[in-house]
């Protein structure tokens, strides 16, 4: 046979078979035939032919979900989820949600002088950069900050340990800048922080960031003495100050990788203030003081208001000493016991510089010491061991109560 | 001789896919006749050599031709237009050789020879119809054959032929390449 093409050769298979084929057609027209049913078993097959583009589809539908899935939570992690938390102590406590981005997501307040700062502001969208420089602007502002309360705390909290390092890094490289030009120095306290569920519950509590709570709570590790509640509402430049007087280098508490930005020692340094108008180089408190007063009337305000605090504080923790000296047993050195109670209890008697340095640790400096105060002093060394227990009890119910 | 081969040779253009108007079914289903012999027609012929393919008896072939056909009638109203007439015709076919083929497992199988003649290619007048298509049948593996028949006869594509078949396309196209190229040889070795 000759050479067969492809189409040859069905041809040939064509007509063979249409050559053997029966013709049946008519007969087959004439049988009778019963309807049959959908699962008649000759038609086993017959429907698959329909999921086929039905499952091709779905593959590529399938596909295409899941790349959409994919770009979505890469773009929701990149954008709304929370990165790091940002805490910023100075008296206001503020935290400050961001994204991978370095964009704010949300900003809170701890206490109420930060939710004062933060109805005149809105920082969502906002770069940090930007925002750190408006709440330190607007701290400025509202007299949170000065030359003389140049202090803040800056804590981090991130999910990623190098992230949030950076993060820490870059902002406190912003509030120092800020600081500088509005106040001319500060001090930043920096650390990097994992808040638990104690410290979480102490920084709800009073009214503090966690970071700040952190940085208390390892205070009080050394020093228990030391009352939670009057540390968690002293202002940071106080903070320091009281450590200070208690002979504690505060940076040692601030954790791994936790650093100081500025001089500690300028806010106890009394020739930072000096305003020497005789130039002889002898601290001139009565320059000082009057500078203060003439320069500084917002601050009255801000110091009556702290000194009320101070009185309400002073109220409850007549029966704690009691307890604290119980506690204290320990402690042979009678003096050690001193500087530390006036370090939590700031509101030192003694009228010598070191009692008066004491005391400006909860006082801001320039704070007037009247009457009130020394009888106060007065009463509380009358009362310590005996206890007024008409106050004592409901004091010590309300103790209890905050501590719990 | 080439003239005499032309006219004897004379067939309708090359056959490309049996186009089947989908709306035959419900035609047939509401008693049409015409659609039915239409039908017939067109289809009969694949059908039957693939019932061949199968079975490999002429006989067993023609019942299950003429069931397929009976089965169409009664399941003509269940037709679901996909656009694919053919692959649900021979999917009843292929289910009706198989049923026919489990039964027929208990008789006693007929000797090679017989098997041949049983097919029934000695009723085919045109001596290369004849050889082309005993020679796919005898020479040529079983899914090779079955492949050929189908694309021979009803033009259904090869990924089509797979679904039906229930292979891999391209196990499918292989099978056809081969087939094809060994009944080349084969005829061509042949006076």
């Amino acid at each position: 046979m000759k050479s067969l093409s492809e189409r040859q050769i069905n041809d040939h298979i064509r007509r063979a078979a249409s050559a053997m084929t029966p013709k049946y057609a008519e007969e087959l027209w004439e049988k009778p035939v019963e309807k049959a049913d959908g699962d008649a078993w000759f038609l086993d097959g017959t429907k698959q032919k329909r999921k086929r583009p039905l499952r091709r589809y779905m593959r590529w539908t399938a596909l295409a979900a899941a790349c959409f899935a994919i770009v979505f939570i890469s773009w929701f992690q990149l954008f709304h989820m929370t990165d790091a938390t940002i805490y910023l102590d100075v008296n206001p406590s503020i935290s400050v949600d961001v994204n991978c981005m370095g964009r704010v997501l949300d900003a809170a307040a701890d206490n109420e002088d930060g939710r004062i700062l933060l109805d005149q502001m809105n920082l969502r969208n906002a770069d940090i950069d930007a925002a750190m420089s408006e709440l330190l602007t607007s701290m400025v502002r509202h007299g949170y900050l000065s030359r003389t309360q140049n202090t803040l705390l800056l804590s981090v909290s991130g999910r990623n340990e190098k992230r949030a390092e950076a993060l820490r890094q870059r902002i406190s490289s912003d509030a120092e800048q800020a600081l500088s030009t509005l106040l001319g120095q500060g001090i930043i306290l920096e650390q990097n922080v994992d808040p638990d569920d104690t410290v979480d519950e102490i920084s709800e509590h009073y009214g503090i960031t966690p970071g700040k709570a952190a940085l208390i709570l390892k205070l009080l590790k050394d020093r228990p003495s030391w009352d939670l509640k009057e540390l968690a509402g002293m202002p940071m430049a106080d903070l320091i100050r009281s450590c200070q007087t208690a002979g504690i280098d505060i940076s040692h508490y601030l954790g791994e990788g936790g650093e100081v930005i500025g001089d500690l020692n300028s806010l106890l340094d009394p020739d930072e203030r000096d305003r020497d108008d005789d130039n002889d180089d002898d601290p001139d408190r009565d320059d000082d003081r009057e500078n203060h007063e003439k320069n500084q009337p917002k601050k009255e305000e801000q110091e009556d208001h702290e000194k009320d605090q101070l009185k309400k504080s002073e109220h409850h923790s007549k029966d704690e000493s009691s307890e604290r000296k119980a506690n204290n047993s320990d402690d042979s050195d009678d003096d050690d016991d001193g500087d530390e109670r006036k370090a939590a209890h700031p509101t030192g008697s003694g009228r010598n510089d070191a009692d008066r340095n004491e005391s400006k640790a909860a006082h801001p400096p320039g704070s007037e010491r009247n009457d009130d105060d020394a009888d106060d002093k007065k009463d509380k060394e009358q009362d310590d061991g005996k206890g007024k227990k008409k106050d004592s009890d409901r004091d010590r119910d309300e103790v209890e109560a905050d501590d719990d | 001789m080439l003239i005499f081969e032309a006219v004897v040779y004379e067939t309708p253009p090359q056959q490309a896919e049996i186009l089947l108007d989908e709306s035959l079914f419900p035609r047939i289903a509401s008693g049409d006749k015409a659609a039915f012999l239409a039908l017939y027609e067109k289809c009969s012929s694949p059908v039957f050599a693939y019932a061949l393919s199968i079975l490999r008896s002429r006989g067993d072939s023609e019942d299950a031709m003429q069931d397929t056909f009976l089965k169409i009638r009664s399941a003509a109203h269940l037709y679901q237009p996909l656009g694919k007439p053919l692959a649900w015709i021979f999917t009843i076919t292929r289910n009706i050789c198989l049923m026919m083929y489990r039964q027929r497992a208990h008789t006693a199988q007929l000797p090679e020879e017989d098997r041949v003649q049983d097919l029934g290619f000695d009723r085919i007048q045109n001596a290369e119809d004849r050889m082309t298509l005993e020679k796919a049948f005898t020479v040529l593996p079983e899914d090779s054959c079955r492949i050929i028949m189908l694309h021979a006869l009803s033009g259904m594509k090869h990924r089509e032929i797979a679904e039906l078949m229930n292979m891999p396309l391209s196990t499918v196209l292989s099978k056809y390449k081969r087939g094809i190229e060994k009944l080349r040889t084969e005829l061509e070795g042949m006076p």
